[in-house]
């Protein structure tokens, strides 16, 4: 706002100096070819910004899918390698479970999951081999073979004996085939959950072992992971190879282990895995830091950019240069005023006044300009945040493989280890004790830390407040001199009315000095802006000051905060388990003297020797089998049981045959071609360009007509959303407000009519309307023609698509008042109370807290109502049935002129004996398609919409 | 101060206009099929409000078959009696037609209740691997012209589960999607603090017996906002059934189809049958509406409250 101010500054200061000279200030309309190119110019960006919103959403869809196939290519290539590794460290049952799912269950006495394999595994290639092969090689051609009737001649009846010879059935070969396609998938997928069970059940039996294993290993893997950090060898140009000979000491040290073979080459495969993962992790880092250091550079450079700053520089020249040259010219106009050459004088203000206009636009380029600049730095900043916390979040996970893996080992597969469990928890219990005393100490330093940090955060929080003040003042004084400048100005007009009023100018003085103040004010900005500006500034303020005060506020106290850094101590150097320290900290906070706690490492030392003698066999544990699955399906599972009946609904009976049905669309599935007495097959793209048909042919003019359809589709979705919308929220803040009587009553009449079926009211309003009906005879009783609804083509049927939208208005608008009126009821009545205390009046409250809940509550839905009604079926073709007929187009289904997309594709599909699927199914794609465009373009529009803590 | 309350003694007024005159908008259509129900001067009397002759026979005649042969011009196979069907009792197409809509309504209502009510507590409570490809899956699918899928289900219903024409495959149909529509209540959900559900959990509640004992009696009003629509959709829907059952199973037809015909076709069955659509229509009506108004309390107020933050 600065610069706009000064600028402001500049033209009072310069209508001051004409004021001196008494010279007239230029007219209003020459203000007026400016802001209308300028009003022209915004209107072109915003149609030319549509057009880049169906663009940017097309990119989105196109990147979605691709950035899908990218993923999957990813999760197959770490399939095949997780599996190779799962082969290779692996008992005998682990790896027959890969030919012969669930024998590793079956030897780790898990009886029901190893049946449930098996019998799936059987069932499953006996169906391929019978019919899924067959049905998946049918797929390509739809069947060849018509069921026929076929006749022999039987010599000894004399006579032909004939039998109807079933063939193939297209439709069901292409919904068998898919079915089988998708089965492979499926298969696979068990293929997977058989081999990991194995991998799994081997893991678990031999935990112990595992556990050494990454023990050996550890420290020649953190050697690797620190000299690769050290010397930066994950970056791309260091090749495997050359990182394996780099460390083939390493390596060759594990090797001379006195371990067992199997131990050996895990050990290899840690260290080799170690330099994997660390490449990748750093790649993945270096990217993230190299995209921030570009976005820094970035905003750095737009900082300074030096074509920036000159191009300032040079606009603000340039002002002040037509500036001068304004002034020149207005006094040279004044001299010869005086000279009495009226007319050269006029001619050199007309001048003058074009030097102004031009200077005027430039300035307020300069502000646009800058304005601009200040939000592309401020965008950049926001991300450069964004990529700093996701490096700390990299950073937060990353360490060496073996540990990682070390911290699988116990926390996925330790916990079926029952013997390990409790060893490990004495074992922890007695480091515990040994720690003791450091523990303490961690816990207080803990505690002191948070008072000083406490301390340290309440004097940054005491300046953030006294910084937020002294900025909330200085807006308060910037813009108190703005309201000062004015009251001058309005002061001057007073002092100029009183003086004409006493006689001291004459009347031509004092319209001319009105003129010139009238200019000074116009230059000034105006009240409004500057109320909007202060708010703006305000708010910015506010804005930085709740972030940052927010930042340092702490929500634990100091002794959680104490124990909260004990724990963490105990989780990190000790590797407790969470609920164990939980349970321990409680020592730590009693501070026992040392007789206790020697007292109780004693007995945990002695509960620990008691329970390894109690249990010589060392149990191997095994994961949960049937029973324990079955429990967890009604407990931490109960999502699983919950959703498995809608999901395999939705599956079977939406999922599917949309995707069967967009494979339909390229077919030529129609009426000439339906199983079982023809065939269809695949036709490519040929539907599409039926739609496409602009001309003749037997579906003649179909796309000419199918514009239209698009067009009012679209009209009747927007008209349709937007009517009922903003009329129902009308209606609801009538009903609901206050002084009303029989609120209760009102909204029963509108109830009625949702309490009664939609298709009743409708065909019932298409039975009124019609012609033969009681408001048709009614209309033509009074005006003496027909009201032809659902008849009259004139104008595209104008007047039935008039009625159509009304009835819907009438359909839809007791959804919208029941909504809003929950949600009026919902408004938290504090809203309103504080806000009246604060001042606010009726409508400010009005236009401050309830419309923007509403649009907060229901702004969203507002899609998906849209997208409802781009297919709403029922009240188009209930009431008209889509009709009157296109005149002009001649299809083999007639189209209407009120059909939607939706509309005709139900006619397509139920025409009597001229049934068209493929052409159904590929306007359906279309609609999809549109539907998908206006859903991103929305979606990206409204992201803000999104987020719920905007609304406060 | 006077000024005011003058200014707000107008703007009631002008309300008050406004409401009435909507009113009578939004009663007549509704006010002037009843009344063309009692009609009993037949297809006439559709070009006024009112019937000059009233009658109760259209009521009459919907259930009971014996047609009286001044009452109907033409006796088609839609009044035929249907004996082969409920052990040989004599019945009306609208009464099988009335018969088969109840039945497929309460099926598909509980159905998909339980259908809706599970997918919106494991959505809002549970965070599992797929929760977001399903969620992102359900946008997609909403975009699909739902009525394209039906003409593979067809096919499906009548070489796989050879069930065409039959009202088991609109039961099916019906509620297999049922739980793509779970955004209200998970909105709903979503509202009821989650540290009700931890409190329990500590208690030693299985999540099962949270979401039975303890969510559910919570979430009355939106358990019977879905009972409620859950009901309305099969009860009222046209286009699924049409296309499943198709136009020659006139035994397994649902009301709205039956109606539809009647009141549309206009060679065959409106003049013959315009009055009997009227009645029709208001025994069809009467059920939807008077569940409707009297659950109003738990859905003005209730429902939407959990869309808040949905």
């Amino acid at each position: 706002m600065d610069e706009r101010n000064k600028l402001k500054e500049l033209t009072v200061a310069e209508n001051r100096t004409c004021l001196g000279r008494e010279v007239e200030p230029e007219p209003g309309y020459v203000y007026f070819w400016h802001s209308f190119t300028a009003g022209c110019f915004a209107l072109l960006m915003k149609i030319a910004g549509f057009f880049v919103d169906i663009g940017r959403a097309l990119w989105n869809i196109l990147k979605t899918i691709g950035l899908f196939f990218g993923k999957a290519y990813l999760r197959i290539k770490a399939f095949f390698k997780d599996i190779g590794h799962k082969w290779k460290f692996n008992d005998k049952a682990g790896r027959a479970s890969f030919f012969l799912f669930g024998t590793s269950s079956l030897t780790h006495k898990q009886y029901f999951n190893a049946v449930c394999y098996m019998v799936f595994e059987i069932g499953y290639i006996v169906f391929m081999a019978l019919s899924g092969f067959k049905a998946i090689a049918l797929l390509t051609t739809l069947g060849t073979k018509k069921t026929e009737q076929v006749c022999v001649y039987d010599p000894f009846l004399d006579s032909e004996i004939c039998s109807a010879v079933s063939g193939d059935n297209s439709l069901l070969a292409l919904i068998n085939g898919i079915l089988v396609v998708f089965s492979v998938v499926f298969f696979f997928y068990i293929w997977k959950r058989s081999i990991n069970a194995g991998y799994d059940n081997y893991r678990i039996a031999h935990f112990t072992e595992f556990d050494r294993r990454n023990k050996v290993a550890t420290p020649y893997s953190e050697q690797i992971y620190e000299d690769m950090e050290k010397n930066r060898l994950y970056e791309k140009s260091v090749p495997l190879d050359s990182l394996y000979s780099r460390y083939s000491d390493i390596f060759a040290k594990v090797d001379s282990l006195e371990e067992s073979k199997m131990d050996k080459a895990y050990g290899r495969y840690l260290l080799k895995q170690t330099i994997l993962s660390d490449k990748e992790y750093h790649a993945n880092l270096n990217s993230l830091e190299k995209k921030k250091a570009k976005l820094v550079a970035k905003a750095e450079a737009l900082e300074s950019k030096a074509s920036y700053l000159e191009k300032i520089e040079s606009m603000d020249k340039e002002v002040a240069s037509l500036s001068a040259q304004y002034q020149a010219m207005m006094a040279t106009a004044n001299d010869l005023t005086l000279k009495n050459d009226l007319k050269a004088a006029s001619a050199k203000k007309k001048e003058a006044r074009k030097v102004r206009v031009k200077m005027l636009n430039l300035s307020n380029k300069e502000v646009n300009l800058k304005t601009a600049h200040m939000n592309k730095v401020g965008a950049i900043s926001e991300s450069i945040r964004a990529y700093s916390s996701r490096i700390v979040e990299a950073e937060k996970t990353a360490s060496c493989f073996a540990h990682a893996d070390s911290v699988l080992n116990h926390s996925k597969y330790g916990k079926f280890n029952v013997y390990y469990l409790n060893a490990a928890s004495f074992e922890q219990k007695k480091t515990f004790y040994e720690n003791y005393s450091k523990l303490v100490e961690v816990y207080e330093e803990g505690k002191a830390n948070f008072e000083k940090a406490n301390e340290e955060n309440k004097a940054e929080q005491a300046r953030i407040v006294k910084k937020h003040e002294s900025d909330l003042a200085e807006i308060e004084k910037k813009y108190e001199g703005i309201a000062a400048r004015r009251a001058e100005v309005l002061s001057r007009f007073n002092a100029e009315k009183a003086a004409y009023k006493e006689g001291k100018i004459t009347k031509e003085e004092y319209v001319d000095h009105c003129k010139t103040i009238k200019g000074v004010l116009l230059s000034l900005p105006t009240v409004k802006e500057v109320n909007a500006s202060h708010k703006e500034d305000i708010n910015n303020a506010d804005h930085a000051y709740k972030r940052d005060y927010k930042a340092l506020k702490t929500n634990y106290t100091a002794i959680e905060y104490a124990r909260f850094s004990a724990e963490n101590y105990m989780l990190i150097n000790f590797k407790f388990t969470y609920n164990l320290a939980q349970e321990l900290i409680k020592e730590v906070e009693a501070h026992m003297d040392a007789s206790t706690i020697d007292a109780k490492k004693a007995e945990v030392v002695k509960a620990s020797s008691e329970y390894a003698s109690s249990h010589p066999e060392r149990f191997e544990g095994r994961p949960s089998g049937f029973k324990k699955t079955g429990k967890s399906l009604l407990d931490e599972n109960f999502h699983v049981t919950l959703l498995a009946l809608p999901v395999l609904g939705v599956v079977v009976f939406v999922l599917m045959p949309l995707l069967l049905s967009i494979l339909v669309g390229f077919t030529n599935y129609d009426n000439q071609h339906t199983p079982p007495g023809a065939l269809f097959t695949w036709v490519g793209f040929e539907n599409f360009s039926k739609l496409l048909d602009f001309g003749g042919g037997a579906s003649s003019g179909l796309g000419k007509g199918l514009v239209l359809t698009f067009v009012w589709t679209i009209v009747w979705a927007i008209l349709a959303t937007f009517t009922n919308y903003f009329l129902g929220i009308i209606y609801a803040l009538m009903i609901n407000k206050d002084g009303i009587k029989f609120k209760s009553f009102w909204r029963f009449v509108f109830v009625l009519s949702i309490a009664v079926p939609q298709f009743i009211s409708l065909i019932g309003l298409s039975l009124i309307l019609k012609d033969g009906g009681a408001l048709g005879k009614w209309w033509y009783n009074t005006f003496g023609t027909d009201l032809g609804f659902g008849k009259d083509t004139t104008n595209n049927a104008l007047s039935t698509k008039a009625i159509i939208i009304l009835v819907n208005i009438w359909i839809g608008i007791p959804y919208t008042i029941l909504q809003t009126t929950g949600i009026l009821l919902n408004i938290p009545n504090d809203l309103y109370e504080s806000s009246r205390i604060d001042g606010a009046g009726a409508a400010t409250q009005f236009f401050k807290i309830t419309m923007p809940y509403i649009f907060f509550v229901t702004g969203p839905s507002l899609i998906q109502t849209f997208i409802g009604n781009i297919n709403n079926f029922g009240v188009i073709y209930f009431l008209t049935g889509g009709g009157p007929n296109n005149p002009n187009v001649i299809a083999n289904v007639r189209l209407g002129e009120t059909d939607l997309f939706i509309t005709y594709i139900y006619k397509l599909v139920t025409a009597k004996n001229n049934e068209q699927y493929g052409l159904a199914s590929a306007i359906g794609i279309f609609v999809f398609i549109i539907c998908a465009i206006i859903s991103m373009i929305i979606y990206n529009k409204s992201s803000s919409v999104a987020k719920e803590d905007q609304f406060q | 101060m006077k000024s005011m309350k003058a200014n707000r003694i107008l703007v009631n007024t002008i309300i008050y206009i406004i409401l009435t005159i909507s009113a009578v908008v939004w009663v007549l259509p509704i006010l002037w099929l009843f009344l063309q129900s009692f009609s009993g001067e037949g297809v006439s009397s559709r070009a006024k409000f009112a019937p000059s002759q009233w009658t109760l026979l259209n009521y009459y005649y919907l259930f009971v078959p014996n047609t009286h042969p001044s009452y109907a011009a033409n006796n088609t196979t839609f009044d035929g009696i249907v004996a082969n069907n409920l052990g040989g009792i004599e019945m009306t197409g609208f009464s099988l037609w009335f018969l088969n809509t109840l039945v497929v309504a309460i099926l598909v209502c509980i159905i998909s209740t339980i259908f809706v009510l599970a997918t919106a507590y494991a959505l809002s409570r549970f965070r599992f691997k797929a929760r977001p490809t399903f969620m992102k899956l359900n946008l997609i699918l909403g975009m699909f012209p739902g009525f394209l899928g039906m003409i593979i289900n067809y096919w499906v219903m009548k070489e796989i589960f050879h069930l065409q024409g039959q009202f088991w495959s609109l039961v099916i149909l019906y509620s297999a999607g049922t739980g793509m529509g779970f955004f209200i209540s998970k909105g709903f959900f979503d509202t009821i603090s989650k540290s009700i559900d931890e409190a329990a959990m500590i208690d030693g509640a299985s999540r099962a017996q949270i979401f039975w004992n303890i969510i559910l009696p919570l979430a009355k009003p939106i358990v019977v906002y879905t009972i409620l629509t859950s009901f309305m959709g099969p009860w009222g829907d046209y286009i699924t059934s049409s296309y499943i059952i198709g136009l020659q199973n006139t035994d397994n037809w649902t009301v709205a189809i039956g109606l539809y015909k009647w009141a549309t076709d206009e060679q065959n069955y409106l003049n013959a049958y315009y009055t009997r659509y009227a009645a029709g229509s208001v025994v069809v009506a009467i059920p939807m509406a008077a569940l409707f108004i009297a659950t109003q309390k738990y859905y003005v107020g209730g429902v939407t409250g959990g869309a808040v933050k949905g």
